[in-house]
């Protein structure tokens, strides 16, 4: 698989540099989802080893100031 | 990096909505389950489904999520279901409130019905145990560790003040998985609704910062919906955004292949529904917002936004700009590591 090259606008990449991530966990209830679970399962492994799986964790942008409050 | 937690990737895992039958009629039932409904998935709909979510770009998807209702309700669906969705590959999971396993041994004996569910996530809270008490759970968890069965206990509540979950998770502590423990909050939306007046939140004019990853994984429903999660947008008529096609009117790879392009989704999946409020208000529309929000959720601030017509129009027109198009396609590169969006919109990628 090859690499691709990606140029963020400078209008775009001095925003999102502004922001931080947080990370959240899914919501039990309904969905049987734990991450954990799946990866005990051994699904991440398989993602992980699928070059296309390029992400292991979730990312959530948020302001810095929103988590200075 | 250590603070971060696994996940996996957008439409790595596809919920199957199977019933909305349940054997208790919960008073917090997102869905109104129950005994009296009727509603169920068509077995060869369900597995057809299934084979096509398999053929997805090559394998994509890696887990199958079985829901209801109580999907055990009908255990020979079930049990071909899940051992169809085990024989293609995927990991398959599901819900329970646990009440098949009244004894130990019914416990064993309904698990080996199912080999194909790897992971079980049980539901108890004070609302299932009007009607399932907690030995089920136990029962339920001693099989599931006999046959080598992963699981975690789902409870909801509006509060951890409430003495009655406080009460359930000294009940999970005591057989030693308060750490498989999770917690949902209770919202006052579906059956909850009625008693509304009842629950307890804290209430704030700001908008919750979370986002929903739960937005990762679709979820189709008996009548062939394919809603974007199994939130509470799903008890809105399915003319919002978040309500990604029905797979009886077309394939369902074509429209998880659209949700690919939904800005209104990805923008709750990068930054949150706190980032459409903001939107609104940066449109001169925020005297359309609401006043309050439930603290800590961004189901309530979606479910606010989403069940507003005027809202979800003005959304509609503010998302065609081209240039608010572009900055959620390279926000989900720069977050996310996501190209597919940039790519649709032929944004500079290049291999």
């Amino acid at each position: 698989m090859g690499v691709r090259r990606v140029k963020i606008p400078g209008r775009f990449s001095e925003i999102f540099e502004r922001e931080i991530v947080i990370i959240i966990d899914p919501v039990p209830g309904l969905m049987p989802i734990d991450i954990r679970l799946l990866a005990q399962a051994g699904m991440m492994d398989k993602l992980a080893s699928d070059e296309t799986f390029m992400k292991e964790f979730e990312f959530i942008a948020v302001p810095k100031e929103i988590l200075n409050r | 990096m250590n603070d971060r937690k696994l996940t996996l990737p957008f439409l790595s895992n596809l919920g199957l909505m199977l019933t909305y039958r349940c054997t208790t009629a919960c008073p917090h039932c997102l869905v109104e389950a129950g005994p009296h409904r009727t509603e169920q998935m068509p077995l060869d709909r369900c597995l057809a489904w299934i084979e096509e979510a398999r053929a997805y770009r090559d394998g994509h998807i890696q887990g199958i999520a079985l829901t209801g209702g109580e999907p055990f309700y009908d255990l020979a669906m079930l049990s071909e279901v899940s051992s169809r969705a085990r024989e293609l590959g995927f990991v398959v999971t599901a819900v329970t409130n646990a009440f098949w396993a009244s004894t130990l041994q019914s416990a064993r004996d309904t698990l080996r019905q199912v080999p194909g569910i790897r992971i079980l996530s049980i539901s108890t809270d004070v609302y299932h145990q009007r009607s399932i008490p907690f030995r089920n759970v136990r029962h339920a968890i001693e099989a599931a560790k006999e046959l080598d069965r992963l699981y975690n206990i789902a409870v909801c509540t509006d509060t951890k003040d409430d003495p009655g979950y406080q009460r359930i998770a000294a009940q999970i502590a005591e057989i030693g998985d308060a750490e498989r423990m999770r917690v949902a909050m209770t919202l006052p939306i579906g059956r909850a609704k009625q008693n509304a007046s009842s629950l307890t939140y804290e209430i704030s004019s700001t908008p919750a910062a979370e986002a929903c990853s739960m937005a990762n994984w679709p979820v189709v429903f008996p009548n062939g919906d394919v809603q974007a999660c199994i939130g509470p947008l799903l008890t809105l008529p399915p003319d919002h955004p978040m309500c990604l096609g029905n797979a009886n009117r077309m394939k369902l790879t074509e429209i998880l292949d659209r949700a690919e392009t939904n800005p209104l989704l990805h923008i709750i999946r990068v930054w949150g529904p706190r980032r459409l409020v903001a939107l609104l208000e940066e449109h001169g529309a925020g005297e359309m917002l609401p006043k309050e929000y439930i603290c800590g959720s961004p189901c309530d601030v979606c479910y606010k936004l989403m069940s507003d017509e005027r809202i979800v129009r003005r959304l509609g027109e503010i998302l065609d700009e081209e240039e608010i198009r572009q900055e959620v396609a390279y926000a989900r590169i720069y977050f996310l590591n996501e190209l597919a969006m940039a790519e649709a919109y032929g944004l500079h990628t290049e291999a």
